[in-house]
């Protein structure tokens, strides 16, 4: 305090030592509580030091009576110290208070939070389960239970009796593939059925990994089963649908193809007829007229099937390149000398502008101008009567564009994109009168898909006419083209021993007939067995034999011929509808020489056998008869 | 709300005449204990703690009704309508004075008499007027009365003492008859010494007698002279007594000069 004791005796009350507050306080509290209990404990007060500083104190006094005077007894402690604890004390209380109601609080948020996360993984059909390594027991969450309907624990809680709940088919996968995850810290993924209630088995999925000691050693494994029923359910339907498209496809492929098999077959006597007329031209106008409708309607029947022929192919995936070296000029020449036909009947002006210098393409050259002329056709059926037609191509870098514009009734923007779909005609369509089964485009652009090219159409509306364009790569190396059409030179073939071997009567007698009018001499047959028993006596120099007959095949047919004294001699030409890779291969096989796709091309037949018997080597042997 | 047991009232003595006494700030009615042996034979007198003092009920605190006087005032005449349909004499001690001053001018015909034990209308000096205090005396005071334990060591001595299972032990160092809760404590500190009821003086038409100690440092000389002065019908007596309390240090001088004020009227 500062304060010497004889400054105070005598001279000073307690009260002055105090501060106005001390002094009221001492007055309204102290003064009562000394009256009326005698003692006054751990009051605190401020007292002013000597400095005029001010000293909190805690103040004890007791009031005792001695030779009839009262005293006032006062133990006076400085309380700083105390004062700080206690609020230390008080603070602490506090934040343990605050503590307790936030820990409260974050307890009664993650209550809540485990509600919303069960009810979604309830909604997910989801459900937890864990397993201590060390036990084995198995815990499963209440979703878990809910989504099997097994509430009794001891169902699940040994290892045994939860894989007892796993189909016996799936165990022993569902251990491997745990202890694989546990092994390697990894996670797991496996489908499994895991037994309902009701006996039931629900498709499961199961997620997880496992939890490890400090030690790296694995103390559990735990993870979330989904029931995926539902999912297995529709993906089941989904594989089975599928199944039945794929085999209605394929249906459809196979329809198709024997389709085009069948409607080209009573082509063949047809064309052999028609051969036959044209070698000995009608005198009558009416003749002349009939045979030149004919024809006309049997080139574009012919066209049509083998448009079909070529879907069917693709969809089937059996249609193969036979690329070369191909001049450009020629190409476009023989496209255009295809669609003559119906550019002429249309009475289309046609414009044709080749590159000036030769530009080589590797490519096939039969598919190359089947595209420009399915093109060059598409453009003729569009347009009508009178229009203009042009047919470019402009190298640009190491590619060729083609441009194929007709003044026709143009594409409506919004089918533009679809042209190219099998099947697919404008719809509606405008202009019918030249029908056609929607093959051409998607043909053609799959056959520039297959060469590596593209092929894009435009149109400003209907109309306004169309623009398709195709581009093709460049051969990388421009030298040494292989001319397409050679010119065929002035056939002088000998005269040949002819067996054709058919069991379409029509067709069998149609082209042997056309053979007598070329100076040969032929028999036919309509069986295998026949056939060979004929060529023992005819001893034919050639033999063209179907393949599929009525009663051996045409390999049989070939094994028989080959094992006849002169058998090596002759020359053996299977003709078969399918032209198929396989077909071929197994004609050369039996021993065929050569295969000819039917309908057979009758020009294409004299042209193999002038090659054939104008070498010194193949010359026929002169027969007597 | 029960008013007996809301202000804790204690009825005792054998007279007809009903005396209501209420103690000043700081401690409760036990403050009356050495006044009351002089008026048991002749009164019936009501004793009764302030809301937030002494043995009241604490949850009964509202400290919207008790941030101004008026609201004991008002706890004050439904106390005496409880006790009685009469008039009555009211002693008030402290700031309790004021408060019946209030109670009279509310209600007067409910008193036949005021005796005012250290007055004080109002506590702070304001120009003239000698109150005793500056603010910033009263500022510190609330301080002090803050930071003591008196009140909440009824709910935390035990806890420091380190001894909760022992309460009993904490009973000597509670300062029983003057413990409250430290919040309600400061907050009555707070409206009773900066309160100003001068202008309420004027108004008291019941015969008062003030009585007034020659050297109180909370309620000087100086205010018993403007509260004599300025109030209609008051007589001032001067009690010999250092203190604030001449009811307890002086009972003898007080019960003498009350009973000369109740002869005399």
């Amino acid at each position: 305090m500062g304060i010497e004791a004889g400054e105070l005796l005598y001279t000073r009350r307690i009260q002055d030592l105090l501060t106005v507050g001390g002094r009221v306080f001492h007055q309204t509290h102290w003064a009562p509580l000394m009256q009326l209990q005698g003692t006054v404990a751990e009051v605190q007060l401020d007292l002013k030091t000597a400095q005029g500083t001010v000293l909190p104190m805690l103040v004890n006094a007791s009031r005792i009576e001695f030779q009839q005077t009262q005293y006032d007894q006062l133990a006076l402690i400085q309380a700083a110290d105390r004062k700080s604890y206690e609020r230390e004390l008080l603070k602490a209380r506090r934040s343990v208070e605050d503590s307790l109601l936030s820990l409260h609080e974050t307890q009664q948020q993650l209550r809540q939070a485990n509600e919303f996360l069960s009810v979604a993984i309830r909604s997910a059909r989801m459900g937890v389960w864990s397993q201590d390594l060390a036990s084995g027991q198995v815990k499963w969450s209440t979703e878990l239970q809910m989504l099997t309907g097994i509430t009794d624990t001891s169902r699940w809680s040994s290892s045994d009796a939860f894989l007892e709940l796993i189909h016996p088919d799936d165990r022993h996968a569902f251990i491997t593939e745990l202890a694989l995850a546990i092994k390697h810290e990894a996670d797991y993924d496996i489908e499994f059925r895991l037994q309902h209630s009701d006996g039931s088995w629900l498709d499961m999925e199961g997620r997880g990994h496992g939890s490890y000691a400090e030690s790296g050693e694995a103390v559990s494994i735990f993870g979330i089963f989904t029931d995926i029923s539902g999912r297995k359910a529709a993906e089941r339907e989904l594989f089975e649908l599928n199944q039945k498209l794929r085999e209605a496809d394929k249906r459809k492929d196979q329809f198709l193809a024997t389709l085009g098999h069948e409607l080209r077959n009573p082509l063949a006597p047809i064309q052999n007829v028609l051969e036959i007329i044209r070698t000995k031209d009608p005198q009558e106008q009416w003749m002349r007229w009939s045979k030149e409708v004919i024809e006309r309607h049997v080139s574009q029947m012919t066209h049509l099937v083998e448009d079909l022929m070529e879907a069917s192919r693709i969809s089937q995936g059996r249609l193969s390149l036979r690329k070369k070296k191909v001049d450009v000029a020629d190409i476009m020449q023989s496209a255009v000398e295809a669609s003559h036909g119906i550019i002429e009947e249309n009475k289309h002006h046609i414009t044709v502008s080749q590159p000036e210098t030769p530009v080589l393409l590797h490519a096939d050259p039969t598919r190359l101008i089947q595209v420009l002329s399915n093109l060059l056709t598409n453009a003729a059926k569009y347009t009508p009567v009178g229009g203009k037609i042009s047919l470019q191509a402009q190298v640009s870098g190491m590619e060729i564009r083609f441009t194929i514009t007709d003044t026709g009734i143009g594409i409506p923007e919004d089918q533009l994109s679809h042209i190219f779909g099998m099947f697919s005609q404008l719809e509606p369509a405008i202009e019918r009168a030249q029908g056609g089964l929607g093959i051409g485009l998607a043909l053609a652009a799959k056959l520039v898909e297959m060469h590596g090219g593209s092929i894009s159409a435009h149109s400003e509306g209907i109309g306004k006419g169309s623009t398709f364009t195709v581009t093709m790569p460049l051969a990388e190396d421009q030298s040494g083209a292989v001319t397409v059409t050679p010119r065929e030179p002035e056939t002088v073939t000998p005269k040949l021993r002819i067996l054709v071997i058919d069991d379409n009567v029509d067709a069998a007698e149609s082209l042997a007939m056309l053979f007598d009018l070329n100076g040969h001499t032929t028999r036919f047959a309509h069986d295998g067995a026949s056939g060979v028993k004929s060529a023992a006596s005819f001893n034919p120099d050639v033999v063209l034999s179907d393949i599929g007959l009525p009663d051996i095949s045409g390999y049989e047919v070939a094994k028989a011929l080959r094992d006849m004294p002169n058998g090596h001699a002759m020359l053996l030409v299977a003709t078969t509808g399918w032209g198929q890779e396989k077909d071929k291969v197994l004609a050369k096989q039996a021993g065929f020489d050569k295969h000819f796709t039917k309908p057979l091309d009758f020009q294409a037949l004299k042209r193999f056998l002038h090659q054939h018997y104008t070498k010194a080597s193949n010359r026929p042997v002169p027969q007597d008869n | 709300m029960d008013v007996r047991l809301r202000n804790n009232v204690n009825i005792i003595g054998d007279g007809q005449t009903v005396m209501v006494m209420a103690h000043g700030f700081g401690c409760d009615q036990n403050m009356w204990r050495f006044l009351t042996p002089s008026f048991t034979r002749d009164y019936k007198l009501v004793l009764f703690d302030l809301v937030g003092s002494g043995k009241s009920d604490l949850t009964a605190y509202d400290y919207k009704k008790y941030s101004h006087l008026q609201g004991y005032a008002d706890d004050l005449i439904e106390i005496i309508d409880d006790a009685t349909d009469k008039p009555v004499i009211f002693v008030g001690h402290s700031v309790s004075t004021m408060i019946g001053l209030l109670a009279c001018n509310t209600a007067p015909e409910k008193f036949s008499r005021q005796i005012m034990v250290a007055p004080s209308p109002c506590y702070i000096n304001d120009g003239d007027y000698h109150g005793g205090f500056s603010e910033e005396d009263i500022a510190e005071l609330c301080e002090t009365i803050e930071g003591n334990y008196l009140g909440w060591s009824s709910a935390m001595a035990p806890n420091i003492m380190g001894a909760p299972d022992q309460p009993e032990l904490s009973e000597e160092l509670t300062n029983s008859f003057c413990r409250t809760n430290p919040d309600i404590a400061r907050h009555f500190a707070d409206v009773t010494f900066t309160s100003d009821h001068r202008d309420e003086l004027d108004k008291c038409q019941v015969p008062s007698l003030i009585l007034q100690c020659d050297d109180d440092f909370i309620a000087p000389t100086t205010v018993g002279e403007f509260m004599k002065n300025t109030m209609p019908d008051a007589t001032l007596s001067i009690i010999n007594n250092v203190g604030h309390c001449p009811h307890m240090s002086s009972p003898d001088q007080c019960a003498v000069a009350m009973k000369r004020f109740l002869e005399y009227q």
